[in-house]
């Protein structure tokens, strides 16, 4: 009996199936090598998309008007983590708090080399650093502040804020701002800002504001903004915006943000000190004596979802990313300070903030 | 009563006397197989899955059994979700239905295939795109029908004991008595499994080897199934399945542990009677689902316990006329109620609805079919849904069939998408599918012991309203009726059959090729893959060899996912190799012991279904099987 030949039979069509299917497979991007020249330009820090591992930094070479992407990956050959909620530069050195990995990566501002890895956290938000041996650092689920030994990298100790148990992530700490070895602390589900002594790392006192307390920052009085997003409490409430005189503990400026749906954030100021900024859809300023929200907002968001915001400290032009679905890259647009388009730039995923390098 | 609950109760009994009954053809003998709506199978793709894949993965779950289909399955690990995504849709795209009942969850939209045991079935139908009209609405991907407790098993009880890796032990019983009057089957299940398997994290640097954390998952459940023969014409049966289940949910490559777990206990029963006359036969269905979810995260403090139910009462109709034209026609009433925190309230909804679906020779060669749907949701304007199809068979044996079907589908938000707080939107719209296939199948007797059977089918399918999921700008996401996405692609199949002196031996080949892409964004997200939707292969294929020689079986089976958009980068493909042994050993005449090997992932191959989330490796299984057999 004649045998049939392999192309024959239906072996063959089998073998041939998996061997086309075999060559689809793609193979892995090569990545540039970083430049390893960080200055004169602006850090843009991509959040990534949560728990898909893709947060990144790039950084735009201001001076020559080009993008650099991926720095941390292509300096490290490593991926940088989960979901990076802020990058704080101290000490010739960055830190980078990846909150869905649970851990502070610290890298040289020279070349972007990872130093260190500080973990052991409960999803970190913010670090604020205290002095040279000192940092704090914010937590949704950490209930409190932990107290960094930035010789060692390490958590030194812990200041407990455990409120009762009556809301989600109920000791949920934000955003942190430094005045006179106090730290004022945002307590987002409390709606509290609470103030710590730094020499002895425990709360002496707290001042209550609106449920969704998350943004702060100092202007040139030295009086304190906070920016509660209402989109924070459920149901809904209005977003508001408050001064305070930190010695007093009083209210000096209280508004309430039209939009209810909206939400409020990235609040940031520029480098006088003398106006504030924040991202509700659009992009709003506001003097701090102005006396009252502005109508219209500096940059039109409509159609966009803006996410970081940068105010630059040398010409005060603004950086806003938006985000788009966080299933793509997101896109940085460069305005002037009167709200007209300069340049976008394609970066990273989720890009939430920007830091100036000098 | 209120005024839907009569107009329902009206329907249902007078259902039958609307219809026209004519004199049929047809004898009654065994009316359970008269219920079918496979008639349509030749109009629109349907594939069912023969019983010895059935039983070669009798100790696996549907994930297992649907590997070796073109059904994509977004697995995110052993002890986690699994959940059927295929033709290029979304998960809540592809309806799973038990006995007629949808399973499908009313919250989330999908159905977890992880937590249904293959043990329970009886047979597994995969019904394409439109073909899934036949059972409901929503399934632009098609629709997975899963029959168990007939009247026919051979077993008259069974027991069952398998030790795997990884911790993992699965313990089964069954019986089924009862003679010509009524009839009964009982089967029971227990599965634990530790899931500590080790893996290479690539995410990490000089990507260590770490062991699986957190993943350990415990499963029982029993399914009773009662029949009654009251007299020839009138038929009495009911099931009834309780599960619960409980897993460690493990974290992934890249964050530490959460410490999370989920819960679920679920309740289904359904009631049917089926009543058969000379010219029509008419049944009716009730049918109750109860599921509780609970979810628990440590570090976030978060318990969750969510409810949902649902209920269910349709009636049919089949008359049968002296032309040849076959009818099948009937009304559905379903109530959906859920209740968890963030819906701030208990919500419910009714889903009225009536289809029909028929079939009729043009001619010696052409035949025409359609299935019409209406739906209406809490008796608001009706969404219509339909499939037109025509097949050719040139020749009289049917050794070749071309068909072609288009219509439209809709697709209910889902109680999520709704009222979820925040971001939940009562605005939304349904979903639309406007659908087309074309398809061309052989069978060829190349010997008289062999025979190829051969399939290729094309399709589309344009979704308009998708639901998408996407940030506001502020702390939360807004479900919104956004994309536009076009899904369309090839499928081909390869099947050749040789029967030996003492068994046969099959090979199977098939292959999709499947684009899905956002229409609104064109680019879709600026990556490889021609703006494939992230988590959706571009190819796959599967192949198999099997073996069945006198009381030995041996199954090699190979399955290739391709390459798939994450939101920046791109997962490879990855292709996996299992092997099955079976040997049977009688122990007198009615007693058979039975031994089965499985070894998943021969070669260790590293891979991700979802990324970041480790999948095993090489997994080794044993089973044995004790049956008694009826006669």
């Amino acid at each position: 009996m004649k045998r049939p030949r392999l192309y024959r039979s239906p072996f063959s069509l089998l073998l041939l199936a998996i061997l086309a299917v075999q060559g689809c497979k793609t193979k892995d991007t090569p990545h540039p090598a970083a430049s390893g020249h960080y200055s004169h330009g602006v850090w843009i820090v991509n959040e990534g998309g949560f728990t898909y591992g893709n947060a990144s930094i790039d950084f735009l070479h201001t001076d020559k008007d080009s993008l650099e992407r991926d720095v941390f990956y292509n300096a490290n050959n490593h991926y940088l983590g989960d979901v990076l909620q802020c990058m704080v530069p101290y000490n010739s050195q960055y830190y980078m708090v990846l909150n869905n990995s649970s851990e502070i990566v610290v890298a040289g501002q020279t070349d972007m080399k990872k130093t260190a890895v500080i973990d052991g956290f409960s999803l970190p938000r913010y670090f604020m650093p205290i002095n040279e041996s000192k940092a704090y650092v914010s937590s949704i689920t950490g209930d409190g502040i932990d107290v960094l030994n930035l010789k060692t990298n390490s958590i030194a100790s812990h200041i407990a804020y455990k409120p009762t148990k009556d809301s989600l992530w109920r000791g949920w700490t934000e955003q942190m701002a430094l005045l006179n070895n106090e730290a004022w602390v945002c307590a987002v589900k409390r709606g509290k800002i609470l103030i710590i002594n730094t020499e002895t790392d425990a709360i002496k006192d707290s001042v209550s504001l609106s449920i969704g307390s998350k943004n702060i920052l100092s202007d040139k009085e030295n009086h304190l903004w906070i920016l509660c997003d209402g989109t924070l409490s459920l149901p809904f409430i209005a977003s508001k915006l408050y001064c305070i005189e930190p010695g007093t503990r009083k209210v000096l400026q209280e508004y309430a943000l039209p939009n209810i749906n909206s939400g409020a954030g990235n609040l940031q100021k520029n480098a006088a000190g003398d106006s504030i900024y924040y991202v509700s859809g659009g992009v709003y300023k506001m003097g701090i004596h102005q006396g009252s929200l502005s109508a219209k907002p500096v940059v039109d968001g409509s159609g966009r979802n803006f996410y970081g915001l940068g105010i630059s400290p040398i010409d005060n032009s603004i950086y806003v990313g938006d985000a788009h679905k966080f299933t793509q890259n997101g896109e940085v647009r460069h305005y002037t300070p009167g709200g007209r388009l300069i340049k976008s730039y394609t970066v990273g995923v989720g890009p939430n903030g920007f830091v100036f390098a000098p | 009563m209120s005024f839907k609950r009569a107009y329902m109760a009206l329907c249902t009994v007078l259902l039958p006397f609307l219809v026209k009954a004519q004199y049929s053809k047809d004898t009654l003998g065994n009316i359970e197989i008269a219920a079918s709506r496979n008639a349509q199978k030749d109009f629109m793709k349907t594939v069912s899955f023969d019983s010895s894949l059935m039983q070669t993965h009798f100790a696996g779950s549907l994930t297992d059994l649907l590997s070796q289909s073109s059904v994509y399955i977004k697995n995110y690990g052993p002890s986690m979700v699994a959940s059927p995504g295929f033709r290029g849709t979304a998960e809540d795209h592809t309806k799973t239905y038990w006995n007629g009942i949808p399973l499908n969850s009313s919250m989330y939209g999908i159905q977890d295939l992880n937590l249904v045991p293959v043990f329970l079935l009886d047979g597994v139908d995969v019904r394409y795109g439109g073909a899934s009209l036949a059972n409901g609405s929503g399934g632009f991907g098609g629709s997975l029908d899963l029959v168990s407790g007939t009247r026919q098993s051979p077993v008259l009880g069974e027991i069952a004991s398998t030790a795997g890796n990884f911790g993992t032990y699965k313990e089964y019983a069954a019986a089924n008595y009862g003679g010509q009057k009524w009839w009964a089957s009982t089967k029971a299940y227990y599965t634990t499994a530790k899931n500590d398997f080790p893996y290479i994290n690539t995410f990490k640097w000089n990507t260590p080897k770490e062991t699986e954390q957190d993943a350990s998952m415990y499963q029982y459940g029993a399914l009773q199934t009662i029949g009654f023969q009251a007299t020839d014409k009138d038929l009495l049966k009911g099931d009834i399945w309780y599960q619960n289940s409980f897993r460690n949910l493990p974290q992934t490559m890249i964050s530490n542990t959460n410490h999370e777990y989920q819960a679920d206990e679920a309740f289904r029963a359904n009631i049917l009677y089926r009543h058969a006359e000379e010219h029509f036969l008419w049944e009716t269905n009730a049918s109750y689902v109860n599921e509780y979810l609970f979810y628990h995260n440590e570090i976030s403090d978060i318990n969750s316990h969510s409810w949902n139910s649902r209920y269910e009462l349709k009636s049919e109709v089949h008359p049968y006329f002296t032309f040849p034209l076959r009818l099948q026609a009937g009304l559905q009433d379903v109530e959906e109620t859920a209740n968890i925190h963030e819906y701030n309230g208990l919500k419910t909804r009714n889903r009225p609805g009536i289809w029909a679906t028929l079939s009729y020779p043009l001619s010696e060669t052409w035949e025409t079919a359609f299935d019409g749907r209406a739906e209406s949701m809490d008796f608001k304007s009706p969404e219509p849904a339909f499939t037109a199809a025509i097949a050719w068979k040139p020749f009289k044996n049917e050794k070749l069939v071309w068909h072609v079907n288009g219509g439209r589908n809709f697709n209910f938000p889902n109680l999520n998408d709704l009222y979820w707080y925040p971001g939940g939107n009562p605005g939304l719209q349904p979903e639309h599918d406007w659908f087309g296939e074309m398809g061309l199948s052989s069978d060829i007797k190349t010997t008289s012991k062999s025979n190829l059977h051969t399939e290729l089918t094309v399709f589309s399918n344009w979704i308009d309203d998708y639901i998408q999921w996407t940030p506001t700008g502020s702390s939360y996401w807004q479900a919104q009726n956004l994309k536009k996405v076009w899904a369309r692609g090839a499928e081909g199949s390869l099947t050749y059959t040789q029967n030996l002196k003492n068994g046969w031996w099959q090979l199977r080949a098939s292959g999709q090729y499947t684009p899905s892409t956002d229409e609104n964004t064109k680019s879709g997200n600026g990556f490889d893959l021609e703006g494939q939707l992230i988590n959706l292969p571009l190819f796959t294929a599967q192949g198999s060899a099997q073996v069945h020689y006198k009381k030995y079986s041996l199954t090699a089976e190979y399955a290739f996912t391709g390459a798939r958009n994450t939101t920046d980068v791109q997962l490879p493909g990855f292709g996996l190799v299992n092997l099955y042994a079976g040997a049977d050993f009688n122990l007198g005449q009615k007693t058979l012991l039975q031994v089965q090997l499985k070894c998943t992932n021969l070669f260790d191959t590293p891979y991700q279904v979802i990324v970041w989330r480790p999948m095993p490796g090489r997994y080794l299984e044993a089973s044995v099987i004790l049956k008694r057999m009826k006669n």
